[in-house]
């Protein structure tokens, strides 16, 4: 049974977003978004919460933050004691498109079970020199290399959406 | 020993001002709470009084000025509340440690003349064939007071200092003026400040401008008696282009009752210089060890912290490096194993302040029988560190159902001309692997044996090879399980 | 004295994959096991060697012998020193334990041989540069980053050191290239003529067969051997492919 849960951070605040599973099976992705374009702090906190085994997590977060916003990301994967069987793997990407906007990346891990699979990945930075230059090398101006890139990031998220009706409201809000 | 209920952790105390003076909100991050329930136990020192510390600097001998930073110190920690992230410490009773012990008068020089039954332990340890065989010199330290200590001639011609902290104060007190407490102020923590009031013991180290020290330097330390507190105190000035390797192992024997560990070390690294600091890890398993140990890097200087936690009942401990100058580098490469009633808490911090600064953390550890093992982390990149790269890998193996594993990084980014990485893997010893090594001839527990020390290899072949020998050997008992 | 299997039924997951297999080896033979994708070689090679996902469905009349002593009850390192080795198809890999160190250990765990650290180095080393293996490798994490060719050389390398009365190679001709096979073969043959090692060739193509010569042919489908034979078999499954192989038994 696979379900899809979607968080999206488009103004300063605050939110949170907990996945619990029902039974052995289950298997939920988790979208989040976010896209800090304003002064001011954005933070998100996720946790997908594993009491029973057999089940399968995947999170994957993008972030983008500008304008002097500062985000912090929250990421916690909590296995139960007894729950074998957990296959998880969370991933957030952040990226600091300027000199002012600052980010905190807190991707956490709670193991209480030793027949599983549980692993994070995360990224700090901003838009990588070797992509611009193969982008600006086909003629690319530097400001529309730049937000292809970040298009492709965020869409790398937005693309995995399931519901088309919200796919589409994300790509309004963004571009 | 069984941890007899699940002691519920608090998240490591987040950085909340983004813009401050590194230092400065290092010191203050240790007790600010914010958004989050963050409980603080607050003790009362009846065992310990102002007077004791003020008559322990009297019986050293030491300077006003010493004497003035211990009884501040003393007063921090009294006023202090014990930091909000730290496990539970309800084992351990205050008023019943006894703070310091002298067990000889006067530090002895020569193999002969230390007492015949530390004499015994040492040898158990090894320390006689050390000493003639490829190292320096050795500082050996017993409850408090350094016994003895020898250093070989060419070291000395060279200008390198190597001595016992209270001998270190004596002979160079304006050099250790300067540096004491600077790296680790006195209101650091509350466990920093108590080390600061009555610290005893621990090592002090000068190596002058461009001399490489071949050998690694090493120090032992042993908690011997029942409620013996340790608080030793190291100090380690490597001047620039200077590279010195010091060593740091104990083990303990057994007891009941809780004993502490709450030592100091500072390290500070000039411009070039390159310092590594080992340590491992084994005490007894009623041991909390709780360790402050930071290092100043300026610029083009590299720091490199290498931890093996084996043994104790917890270990609190995450090697710290502030980059402080461009180009500075830190690393700290860490293993931890936690057994039946142990949690090793352990971890690594790194504040970029300056610009193409690099750090990389590297963490293994494995959890078995029950034990818990914790990862918790902090990289910060201040504004204006342009061009800072920092790299995280936190690899854990879970040996069994009962045991567990946490990871608790923080990172945060205040400068976006910079790179970030971080990862981390949970996983069992695989089945596969386990059949692999067995359809060779390897009984069971071997095999796993082998596994688990080829994970730690990446970090073990870092560490020399007399220590690399005795940890594998280590791991292995463990692995048997007779150990503990 | 041989390698005696009978009545071998094997589950994986409540699913029948072996159904009542028998078959015997003698010493210096050489029996090659054929049969297409799915028919069950690499469960019999995983079972024989005591792989804890394969289950015995039925003890009834089962014999699982190494010269006269039973090894059904054995785990796989009992196994191996009973005098069982298994080239596996899909070598694991082992961060951070070189092959000298796994091999030390697997020498020292057999009574009968006490062989030097140095020794055994040089031992090594001399399979290594006739088997044309890297001696970069020899340092490496056991199967770290190797590639197919590199990890079935490695496995014939330890079998080679380790002298097993009776060896498993399980498809190790998959990923080689006719330089690899020919000097695998070599190997192999080595062991059967000198050292009277009986050797049971997996394969579900017929390229090894040509260097390493087999005395008997058998070939499996379904989990039941379908035929028995010399080495006309292997012929006929050159011409005829695996659906006619069944016809004549």
């Amino acid at each position: 049974m696979k379900r899809q849960e979607v968080v999206i951070l488009s103004e300063p605040g605050k939110k949170e977003l907990v996945v619990n599973f029902g039974k052995e099976g289950e298997e939920v992705e988790i979208l989040g978004l976010i896209i800090a374009d304003q002064p001011g702090d954005y933070y998100l906190k996720i946790l997908v919460d594993h009491k029973i085994g057999k089940t399968f997590g995947r999170v994957m977060i993008r972030g983008i933050a500008k304008n002097g916003a500062r985000i912090q990301v929250e990421g916690m994967i909590k296995i139960d004691k007894g729950a074998n069987g957990v296959d998880d793997f969370l991933e957030m990407r952040l990226l600091l498109l300027d000199g002012k906007s600052q980010a905190t990346a807190e991707p956490k891990l709670e193991i209480e079970a030793n027949e599983v699979k549980a692993s994070h990945a995360a990224t700090v930075g901003r838009v990588d020199e070797e992509e611009l230059y193969y982008l600006m090398s086909r003629g690319i101006g530097r400001e529309w290399a730049e937000k292809l890139i970040v298009d492709g990031f965020l869409d790398q998220v937005i693309s995995r959406i399931a519901k088309i009706e919200d796919r589409k409201s994300v790509k309004r809000k963004i571009f | 020993m069984v941890i007899k209920q699940r002691v519920k952790v608090s998240r490591f105390a987040k950085i909340v001002r983004l813009d401050e003076d590194a230092v400065k909100s290092l010191s203050e991050s240790y007790q600010l709470g914010h958004h989050d329930d963050i409980t603080y136990a607050y003790r009362s020192e009846r065992g310990l009084t102002g007077k004791m510390v003020a008559d322990l600097s009297t019986r050293k001998g030491e300077p006003i000025w010493m004497r003035d930073l211990r009884l501040s110190a003393f007063g921090l920690y009294q006023a202090m509340p014990m930091p909000g992230w730290v496990p539970d410490l309800s084992g351990i009773n205050w008023n019943e440690i006894y703070y310091y012990l002298a067990p000889t008068k006067k530090e002895s020089k020569t193999w002969e003349e230390v007492p015949d039954a530390i004499k015994k332990t040492f040898d158990k340890i090894g320390i006689p064939e050390a000493e003639r065989g490829m190292l320096s010199g050795v500082k050996a330290q017993y409850d408090s007071t350094v016994i003895y200590g020898s250093l070989r001639k060419s070291l000395s011609k060279k200008g390198v200092v190597f001595l016992g902290m209270d001998e270190g104060l004596r002979q160079y007190p304006e050099l250790v003026r300067e540096y004491f407490s600077k790296t680790v102020p006195l209101g650091d923590n509350k466990l920093a400040a108590l080390n600061s009031a009555m610290w005893s013991g621990g090592s002090f180290v000068y190596v002058p401008k461009n001399v490489e020290v071949g050998l690694p330097l090493q120090a032992y330390f042993r908690i011997n008696a029942e409620n013996a507190g340790q608080f030793e105190r190291t100090l380690i000035i490597a001047d620039e282009g200077s590279k010195v390797h010091y060593v740091e192992g104990c083990s303990a024997p057994a007891y009941s009752s809780g004993s502490l560990h709450a030592a100091v070390v500072e390290i500070i690294v000039k411009k070039g210089a390159k310092v590594q600091y080992t340590t491992v890890q084994n005490w007894y398993k009623n041991v909390y060890n709780l360790v402050t140990k930071r290092a100043w890097v300026e610029e083009e200087g590299e720091m490199r912290w290498i931890d093996g936690n084996l043994g104790s009942r917890l270990t609190v401990k995450y090697p710290a490096c502030i980059l402080a100058g461009r180009k500075a580098r830190g690393e700290t490469l860490s293993i931890a194993m936690a057994g039946a009633g142990q949690h090793q808490d352990a971890g690594a911090k790194m504040i970029h302040l300056a610009p193409e600064t690099t750090s990389q953390i590297i963490s293994k550890s494995i959890s078995k029988n029950g034990g818990r093992a914790s990862y918790r982390g902090l990289v910060k990149i201040n504004k204006g560190a342009k061009g800072a790269k920092s790299k995280v890998v936190c690899d854990a193996l879970i040996l069994d159902s009962e045991s567990r594993s946490d990871t608790y990084p923080t990172n945060i980014i205040l400068e976006n001309e910079v790179s970030l990485e971080h990862e981390a893997t949970v996983s069992k010893v695989g089945e596969d692997q386990l059949f692999y090594l067995m359809s060779r001839g390897l009984p069971e527990h071997e095999a796993e044996a082998m596994i688990v020390n080829g994970f730690l290899e990446p970090i073990m072949k870092q560490i020399p090879l007399e220590y690399a020998v005795e940890m594998n050997r280590l791991v292995e008992l463990e692995m048997e399980g007779s150990v503990g | 004295m041989a390698f005696e299997i009978s009545n071998l039924w094997v589950k994986i997951e409540g699913k029948e994959i072996l159904k009542g297999i028998s078959l015997k080896i003698e010493p210096g033979e050489v029996v090659a096991l054929m049969g297409p994708n799915g028919s069950g070689k690499s469960t019999l090679a995983g079972s024989l060697m005591g792989h804890p996902a394969y289950k015995v469905a039925s003890s009834k009349n089962l014999v699982l012998s190494i010269d006269g002593e039973s090894i059904i009850e054995k785990t796989p390192d009992q196994r191996a020193r009973a005098g069982l080795f298994l080239a596996m198809q899909y070598p694991v890999s082992i961060p951070g334990v070189s092959v000298r160190e796994a091999l030390l250990a697997a020498i020292r765990s057999r009574t009968q041989n006490v062989m030097s650290a140095l020794d055994l180095k040089k031992l090594i080393e001399k399979e290594a540069e006739e088997l044309v293996i890297d001696p970069e490798l020899l340092k490496r994490g056991l199967n770290e980053g190797f590639s197919g060719g590199e990890k079935k050389k490695m496995e014939i390398l330890q079998m080679r050191i380790l002298s097993p009365k009776y060896t498993i190679l399980d498809e190790t001709d998959s990923g080689l290239d006719i330089d690899a096979l020919k000097i695998v073969a070599k190997g192999a043959n080595y062991l059967a003529k000198k050292k009277k090692t009986g050797i049971l060739v997996i394969t579900h193509y017929q390229r090894l067969l040509t260097f390493l010569k087999p005395d008997r042919v058998l070939v499996m489908m379904d989990g039941v051997i379908v035929r028995e034979g010399g080495i006309e078999v292997v012929e006929g499954l050159e011409k005829s492919g695996y659906q006619t192989a069944g016809k004549s038994v």
